[in-house]
């Protein structure tokens, strides 16, 4: 067998297009995580459905719909939550909302000339090389910006009051933040589809802070778990003639597992709990 | 060496630095604070004490401009609080138990660094400066051997001592905290008590806390300020003291309640 999937230009934009997600999405995964936003990932991803939804009924760039509905409902959210109104529910009643809707208009216009699966489950194999442009130029976008706020964002997600007696821009920051999980989420449909979005941003931060490193180090385990995930999970589909999107979560999964039993024996400090 | 050292110079106990005039503030209708005026000069040590929902942590972030007085005003250096924009000046320890995520991970030193993270500027890393404002700060803290270790991995007191450096590494004038001993076993309140002394008395350092411990606030607070939606004294702790009517019905009040707390 060897490397004759690198004879597919499909597989191999494919690959990129995993990697760029898989590279991208705990940046942001480990933040939502950490602020207890594990459920937004989630609403947004539904979210971005409805957008996808509106995107074929109008004849738009699906695409592009799904990143205009995101970002927007993110900012809604953000809104929301420094209003205190905020509440799980109201997350799921966006999620649900945003779901009944794509559900109503994908029935209504049955000759939509797509697979809906794509959306929902990933379509690595189907993507274009201007989607690669696209969502490269995304994940560049997102990848520059936390570089940024890199420090402001860890100060905020830490404690936010204090965050702000020191006089830095905390709306600011937490808008950005918001904005950039949305343009995440957007990136990640093709490769696992819309419901399993929540999984590729949250299930390897979720897996680096089990290992209690600082920050830096998280966010580098977790790039690794997620990098790992993805390409392995994308030949694994291929050899093994599986869906892509799911082999990659289970792989996700399989290495949260190991993880979670093996950690006393990965090297370095040993830490009691809690405190 | 003193991350506070520039105050040091004159401390001027004349000065206001903090003027809250009149302010009054309510949760939907349940009134929190009604007509609370209060002056704090520097190098003032001041403690706030007052039973539960007395207002006390109300009346803190309100002079820190985290809660906006729904009447009358706060002022802070002279300026209105809202558009008080002087924020190195300014300093907060905030309750440890309602904002402390002890699995986050970050390093005490992380944690030192971020309180000069808004006089830094978005997109800038430390420079020369900010480390050494970090170590001094810490160093006063005493939590300079441990800046590597994850906050979950300290004991309370040191957590309680690593938010201080937070708030120290900016190099304040005042710095406000919220019940900084609550949950510390006795030494490391004690330990607690003894740095804020020394950052008040040889630093310059002016205090606004907090406090439950009544018993203990009143030997080491310059001033009290019982609050009990209204303000009912503003004295010196000897003249606190003397007040026997005072003493029993915050000291009762008090007792009854911290002891509800550990039950």
């Amino acid at each position: 067998m060897g490397l004759e999937l690198f004879q597919y230009s499909f597989m191999v934009r494919g690959l990129v297009l995993g990697l760029i997600a898989a590279v991208i999405a705990p940046l942001i995964g480990v933040f939502l995580v950490l602020k207890r936003y594990s459920l937004i990932a989630d609403t947004l991803s539904h979210v971005s459905l409805a957008g996808i939804a509106i995107g074929l009924l109008f004849g738009l760039h699906p695409g592009l719909t799904a990143l205009g509905t995101t970002v927007v409902t993110a900012l809604g959210l953000e809104r929301l939550r420094r209003s205190r109104i905020y509440s799980e529910s109201a997350l799921a009643i966006f999620l649900s909302g945003s779901l009944a809707l794509a559900v109503v208009i994908f029935g209504l216009a049955r000759g939509f000339n797509v697979n809906i699966l794509n959306y929902l489950f990933g379509s690595i194999l189907t993507v274009t090389t201007s989607d690669i442009y696209l969502i490269g130029a995304l994940a560049i976008v997102i990848g520059v910006a936390m570089i940024i706020f890199f420090k402001e964002l860890v100060a905020v997600t830490f404690d936010e009051e204090a965050a702000q007696v020191v006089g830095l821009p905390v709306r600011l920051i937490n808008t950005v933040f918001i904005i950039l999980a949305a343009l995440t989420v957007a990136i990640a449909i093709p490769v696992v589809g819309v419901l399993l979005i929540a999984a590729l941003v949250v299930i390897p931060a979720v897996t680096a802070l089990q290992l209690r490193r600082n920050l830096v180090l998280t966010i580098i385990y977790a790039e690794l778990f997620s990098v790992l995930s993805v390409a392995s999970g994308i030949l694994i589909s291929f050899y093994l003639d599986l869906v892509a999107g799911g082999t990659i979560v289970l792989v996700m999964l399989a290495i949260f597992v190991f993880v979670s039993i093996f950690k006393p024996a990965i090297p370095g400090k040993e830490k009691e709990a809690g405190a | 060496m003193s991350a506070v050292r520039q105050v040091m110079m004159a401390v001027d106990h004349t000065k206001n630095i903090i003027e809250v005039v009149n302010v009054s503030f309510s949760y939907g209708s349940r009134v929190v604070l009604e007509n609370v005026s209060l002056t704090v000069h520097q190098g003032d040590y001041l403690a706030l004490i007052g039973p539960n929902g007395a207002g006390k942590t109300t009346l803190l972030k309100m002079m820190l401009g985290l809660i906006r007085p729904a009447r009358g005003n706060v002022r802070l250096f002279g300026q209105d609080g809202h558009d008080f924009r002087d924020y190195q000046k300014i300093s907060y320890v905030p309750q440890q138990t309602a904002n402390f995520d002890s699995n986050f991970p970050v390093t005490v030193y992380e944690v030192a660094a971020m309180g000069r993270y808004g006089q830094m500027g978005i997109g800038r890393s430390l420079g020369v400066i900010d480390k050494q404002a970090i170590e001094a700060a810490l160093r006063q803290a005493g939590m300079w051997e441990k800046r590597m270790s994850l906050v979950g991995e300290l004991s309370g007191g040191q957590q309680q001592r690593t938010l201080i450096a937070r708030a120290l590494s900016g190099e304040p004038e005042v710095m406000f905290l919220d019940e900084p001993t609550r949950g510390l076993d006795p030494a490391a309140q004690e330990e607690l008590y003894n740095l804020l002394r020394r950052l008040n008395r040889e630093s310059g350092l002016t205090l606004v806390l907090v406090s439950h411990d009544i018993e203990k606030i009143t030997r080491e607070a310059m001033h009290i300020a019982c609050l009990d939606r209204h303000l009912v004294c503003h004295n010196s702790p000897a003249e606190f003291l003397a007040d026997s009517e005072l003493v029993s019905l915050f000291g009762e009040k008090i007792r009854v309640i911290t002891h509800h707390h550990h039950d």
